[in-house]
C-alpha cells in the first residue's frame, strides 16, 4: 500500500529548496563585483541576492522537487492488498500545494520586492560612495582639503565603517585646519542650533545678555524663544527692546573706529534678515565672519541666514557637488493637463541623497493653452525639492552674485512663483517614468495599482504596468498549477524497476534545467495573452480572462492527477 | 484498432493541437507587438492572420509533436524499426505538406493607415529619439503639439499649435509650417509592444526557432529541393533523438534528456546557420553545399543517435517487458 505521496515530497522539497538557495548564495558571492557594490555589503549582497535568485527560480526548482518525489515514490502494492485510490494517495499534497502557494504568495509579494528594494539601494548607495570617493581623491590631489573633508564626510555618511575612508577623512581634517579656513563652512540643517531648548530657558538667556546690555545675543534668544513658542510675549518684548536698542546704539561708542564699522555692519545685516532678505543677510554676515571669525553674534545669525536662505532657495555648491552622482535620468511628463491648459516638464537628472534631500538638475517646463499659445516656458539649471515644490534659486554660498535660476524663454509667471514649480509626481513615480519596468520590480502589487492610477494623468501609457500587474497575481496560480501537472508528470514517469541508478542521481540536475525551461515557456504564454487581453480590452476584462483561464488550468491538471493510476 | 495504424491519427490529432496552440499565441504576441496600433483585434484580424501564424510555427509544431507522439510510444512500445519509419514517415509528410500547402494562405492583407492609430491624446509617444504629445486629433490636424527632443538646444520642449499629421508603412508624420515649423518623421514605438517581449531565456529560444522556421521558408520559395531535404533532416533528427527516452530505466529523466536535446537542436541549427555557415562560405565555394550544411550535421547526427539506439540500447517492447 502506498503511504501518503506529501509524507515523500517534502524531504525532497526542503532538500531541493536547501541546496538551491545553498547554489544561489555561492554564486552570488562569487559574482559579487566591487566595482558595483561596496565590499562591505558583500554578505548583506549575498544574502539578499541568492533569496532573490530563489523567488525568481522558484517555481521550477519546486516543481522539479515534486516530479522527482513523485517519480520516485511508487511502491509495488502488496499480493492480495488492493491498491489505493491515486486520488487518496494525492489528497493530501493537493492540500499541501494550497498552503505552499500562500507562502509563495506572500513572500513574493511581502517580501522580495522590500529585498529587491533593498538591492537597489545597496546599488545606489555603492555608486554614490565610488562617486564621492572619486571627489575625494581629486580634491585631495589638488589640496583642496576642505572639499576633500567634505567628500570624506559625505563618503563616511554612506559607508561608515570604511577605515581607509576614516583614515583619509583624518589626514584632510588636520591638513584643512593647516590650510587656516574652516574645515567646512557652519551651516546647520535648519534654524538655529538653539531650536531644541525649551522657550523658558531662551528667554532667561536673554534676559541674562539684557542684563549684560549684549543686545545682538539678547535679540538672538529672544527671537529663538519666540520662534519656539510663538506665544512668549516677554520674548517679543525682549527682541523689541534689542532691536530698539541696537537702532539707537551709535556705531561710534564702540572702541576703536574699526569695532565700530563692524558694529554698524552688523546691525545693517541683521536689519536685512529680519526684513526678509536672507539671501543680503547671509552675504552681509558671511563676510563679517570674514573679518572677525570668532565674533559669536555674527557666526549664530550666519547660520540663521543660511536657514532662512534654504527655505527660498539652496546653495549652488551642494548641488554641484551632488550633480555627478548616480541618479534617474531623462524624465519626462505631464506636470498638469486640464480642459484649458497643460504643463509638461523634463528633467535631465534627479539624484536623491541618504538624507532625503533630492536635486534635480536640467529642469524645463512649458505651460501652454488648449490653442498651444504658450503661457510660460523656462529652463533650470539647478532644482531642489523642498516638501511638494522644487526650489529653482541658487546661491552662491562664497559671492555675492545674483542667484543662478531659472531662465524664461517665453512668457513669465508672478515673481513669488518665479522660481518655485510644484510638481505632481513623487520621487518614486519619477523613478518609474526614468527606468520603467526594472523600478516595477521593487514594487508590490499594492503600491503598482496606485501608481497605474497616477501614470494616465503623467502622460504615460499604463498597459505595461497593467499587464506587469496581473502577471504578478498570475504567478500563485502557476506555482500552483505547475505544482499538481508536474506531481502527475512524476507519477506517470515513475520508476518502477529497482532503486534509482547513479546514472539517475548525477542526471538529477538536469531536471530543474528542463522544467524551468518548460515553466518560463509557460508564464511566457501567460504573458501573451495577458497582454492581448489588457491592451484589446482593459484591465478589467484582462482580470475575468485570466480567472477564466486559471480555473481551466486548475481543472485540467487536477483531471490529469486524479486520472493517474495506481498500478 | 492496433497500435501502428493508430499512430498516424494520434500525431496528426497531436499536430492539430499543437499548431492551433503555438499559432494562437503567434498570433495574439503578432497583434501586440506590431499590429495593434494599426487595428483593433477582431475576427476578421485572427482569421486573416492565423494561416500566417501557422505557417510560423510549422516547425516548431512538428518537432513537439514528434516529442509527444515518442512519449506516448515509450508507454505503449512498437518494434523499434517501425516506430521509427512511422514517426519519421508521418512526421515528414505533415511539415513539408503542412507548408507548401499553408504557404499561398500566408499573407496579411495591408490595411489603410491613420495617424490615430498611434496617437492618443495626452499620452506621450516616442518617435524616433523624440516624444510627441498631441492636445487633440481629428483626422490629420493635430492641435496644440508637444515635441520633446532631448539634444533640443535651447530647449528641449517646444509647442506647435497645429501640425499635420499623416502616417505611410508605419512611419508617422508631424510636419508645420510654424511658427515654430516642425518637421517629424519615424517609425512610432508603442509603449505597450514592451510587454510582450520574452525573458532572456525564452526569447534566445524564440529566436533560435525563428532562424529554423525563416530558413525553411525561403529554401520552399528559393529551392524545394533543398526544402524537402532540409525538413527530412530535422524530421531525422528529431525522431532519432526519441531513442532518449529508453537511455535509463528513470523515465523523467530520459524525458528531460529528450527536452534538453530539442532545445540543443534548435540551438545547434542557430549557431550552423549564423555561425558556422557564413565562416564555411569563406572556406568552400559550392554555395549547395554551404546552404545544406546545417542539414547535413543535423543528418549525421541523427544517423548517430540511431547507431546507438541500434547497437546500444534494448529494444522498445524489451525495455518495456523489463519494466513490467
Amino acid at each position: 500500500m502506498n503511504r501518503s505521496l506529501l509524507s515523500r515530497i517534502l524531504p525532497y522539497l526542503l532538500a531541493f529548496y536547501a541546496l538551491a538557495l545553498a547554489a544561489f548564495f555561492i554564486y552570488a558571492l562569487v559574482t559579487f563585483s566591487a566595482a558595483q557594490f561596496l565590499p562591505s555589503v558583500r554578505w548583506e549582497y549575498a544574502l539578499k541576492r541568492a533569496f532573490i535568485l530563489f523567488m525568481d527560480y522558484l517555481i521550477p526548482v519546486h516543481v522539479a522537487a515534486v516530479a522527482v518525489a513523485a517519480s520516485l515514490s511508487w511502491e509495488a502494492p502488496r499480493p492480495g492488498a488492493p491498491a489505493q485510490p491515486f486520488s487518496r494517495v494525492a489528497s493530501s499534497t493537493v492540500v499541501a500545494f494550497l498552503v505552499l502557494t500562500a507562502a509563495y504568495a506572500a513572500l513574493a509579494e511581502g517580501v522580495a520586492p522590500r529585498v529587491r528594494a533593498r538591492l537597489d539601494e545597496m546599488r545606489y548607495a555603492s555608486k554614490t560612495a565610488s562617486e564621492l570617493r572619486r571627489q575625494e581623491d581629486a580634491a585631495a590631489r589638488q589640496g583642496d582639503w576642505s572639499a576633500a573633508l567634505d567628500a570624506a564626510n559625505r563618503y563616511l555618511e554612506v559607508d561608515p565603517g570604511n577605515r581607509g575612508m576614516i583614515e583619509q577623512r583624518l589626514t584632510a581634517k588636520s591638513n584643512a585646519a593647516r590650510q587656516g579656513a574652516p574645515a567646512v563652512t557652519p551651516v546647520p540643517a535648519a534654524g538655529p542650533a538653539v531650536d531644541e531648548a525649551d522657550a523658558q530657558a531662551l528667554v532667561e538667556r536673554a534676559r541674562y545678555y539684557v542684563s549684560q546690555q549684549d543686545w545682538f545675543s539678547a535679540h538672538y534668544y529672544a527671537q529663538a524663544a519666540a520662534a519656539a513658542d510663538p506665544r512668549r510675549r516677554d520674548a517679543l518684548e525682549i527682541m523689541s527692546e534689542a532691536s530698539a536698542k541696537l537702532a539707537a546704539q551709535p556705531a561710534g561708542q564702540k572702541s576703536t573706529p574699526t569695532e565700530s564699522q563692524f558694529f554698524s555692519l552688523k546691525r545693517d545685516a541683521l536689519d536685512r534678515l529680519e526684513r526678509g532678505d536672507a539671501i543680503g543677510a547671509y552675504y552681509a554676515f558671511q563676510a563679517l565672519h570674514g573679518q572677525n571669525p570668532s565674533d559669536p553674534d555674527v557666526a549664530r545669525y550666519l547660520d540663521q541666514a543660511a536657514a532662512a536662505v534654504r527655505r527660498t532657495s539652496f546653495f549652488l555648491d551642494e548641488a554641484r557637488k551632488v550633480e555627478l552622482l548616480p541618479g534617474a535620468q531623462n524624465i519626462v511628463f505631464l506636470n498638469r493637463w486640464d480642459a484649458d491648459s497643460a504643463e509638461a516638464v523634463s528633467v535631465s537628472k534627479m539624484v536623491e541623497l541618504a538624507s532625503g534631500d533630492v536635486y534635480f538638475f536640467g529642469i524645463e517646463a512649458v505651460h501652454y493653452d488648449a490653442a498651444g499659445a504658450v503661457a510660460w516656458h523656462f529652463t533650470a539649471p539647478y532644482g531642489k525639492r523642498m516638501e511638494n515644490v522644487v526650489l529653482m534659486s541658487a546661491v552662491d554660498r562664497s559671492a555675492s552674485a545674483a542667484p543662478v535660476g531659472p531662465v524664461y524663454l517665453q512668457g513669465t509667471r508672478p515673481p513669488a512663483e518665479r522660481a518655485v514649480l510644484r510638481l505632481q509626481p513623487g520621487e518614486e513615480e519619477l523613478r518609474v517614468i526614468a527606468s520603467g519596468r526594472p523600478a516595477l520590480a521593487s514594487m508590490n502589487v499594492a503600491e503598482m495599482w496606485r501608481l497605474r492610477n497616477r501614470l494616465g494623468s503623467l502622460g504615460l501609457a499604463r498597459q505595461a504596468l497593467g499587464v506587469e500587474m496581473t502577471m504578478r497575481l498570475v504567478m500563485p496560480f502557476a506555482f500552483l498549477v505547475l505544482s499538481i501537472l508536474c506531481t502527475a508528470m512524476g507519477w506517470a514517469l515513475r520508476i518502477r524497476t529497482g532503486r534509482l541508478s547513479a546514472a539517475g542521481v548525477l542526471l538529477m540536475p538536469l531536471l530543474p534545467v528542463v522544467l524551468a525551461l518548460m515553466s518560463l515557456l509557460y508564464l511566457h504564454a501567460h504573458r501573451l495573452i495577458i497582454g492581448f487581453a489588457v491592451i484589446g480590452f482593459g484591465l478589467a476584462t484582462a482580470f475575468i480572462a485570466l480567472a477564466i483561464l486559471q480555473a481551466v488550468l486548475l481543472v485540467v491538471s487536477l483531471a490529469l492527477l486524479a486520472g493517474q493510476s495506481n498500478r | 484498432m492496433k497500435e501502428p495504424w493508430k499512430v498516424p491519427f494520434l500525431f496528426v490529432f497531436v499536430l492539430i493541437l499543437t499548431t492551433f496552440t503555438c499559432a494562437a499565441l503567434d498570433t495574439l504576441a503578432a497583434w501586440g507587438l506590431s499590429d495593434s496600433a494599426a487595428r483593433g483585434f477582431s475576427l476578421a484580424y485572427a482569421v486573416q492572420r492565423f494561416p500566417l501564424s501557422v505557417y510560423n510555427v510549422m516547425a516548431a509544431s512538428v518537432v513537439l509533436s514528434i516529442v509527444l507522439l515518442g512519449l506516448r510510444l515509450a508507454r505503449q512500445p512498437l518494434s523499434r524499426f517501425v516506430a521509427f519509419i512511422l514517426v519519421l514517415g508521418i512526421g515528414y509528410l505533415a511539415l513539408v505538406n503542412g507548408m507548401l500547402w499553408i504557404r499561398p494562405l500566408a499573407s496579411l492583407p495591408r490595411i489603410a493607415e491613420a495617424p490615430a492609430q498611434y496617437i492618443t491624446p495626452a499620452r506621450f509617444v516616442s518617435i524616433s529619439d523624440r516624444m510627441v504629445l498631441v492636445r487633440s486629433l481629428s483626422g490629420s490636424r493635430a492641435r496644440a503639439v508637444l515635441v520633446y527632443d532631448p539634444a533640443g538646444t535651447p530647449a528641449r520642449f517646444t509647442v506647435v499649435p497645429e501640425a499635420t499629421a499623416s502616417v505611410r508603412g508605419g512611419d508617422l508624420t508631424l510636419a508645420s509650417d510654424g511658427p515654430p515649423p516642425l518637421s517629424l518623421r519615424g517609425t512610432p514605438d508603442l509603449s505597450w509592444s514592451s510587454v510582450f517581449a520574452a525573458d532572456r531565456f525564452t526569447e534566445i529560444l524564440l529566436r533560435d526557432i525563428r532562424v529554423m522556421t525563416s530558413d525553411f521558408q525561403h529554401l520552399l520559395t528559393a529551392a524545394r529541393a533543398e526544402f524537402f531535404a532540409a525538413c527530412f533532416a530535422l524530421v531525422f533528427l528529431c525522431t532519432a533523438s526519441l531513442m532518449l527516452l529508453r537511455v535509463t530505466r528513470w523515465p523523467l529523466i530520459n524525458v528531460a534528456l529528450l527536452g534538453i536535446a530539442v532545445r540543443g537542436w534548435f540551438w545547434l541549427y542557430h549557431y550552423l546557420a549564423v555561425s558556422a555557415v557564413p565562416a564555411l562560405s569563406r572556406a568552400v565555394a559550392d554555395s549547395f553545399v554551404v546552404r545544406m550544411a546545417p542539414a547535413g550535421a543535423f543528418l549525421a547526427i541523427g544517423v548517430l543517435f540511431l547507431l546507438v539506439d541500434i547497437i546500444f540500447l534494448p529494444s522498445p517492447r524489451a525495455r518495456a517487458e523489463g519494466v513490467a
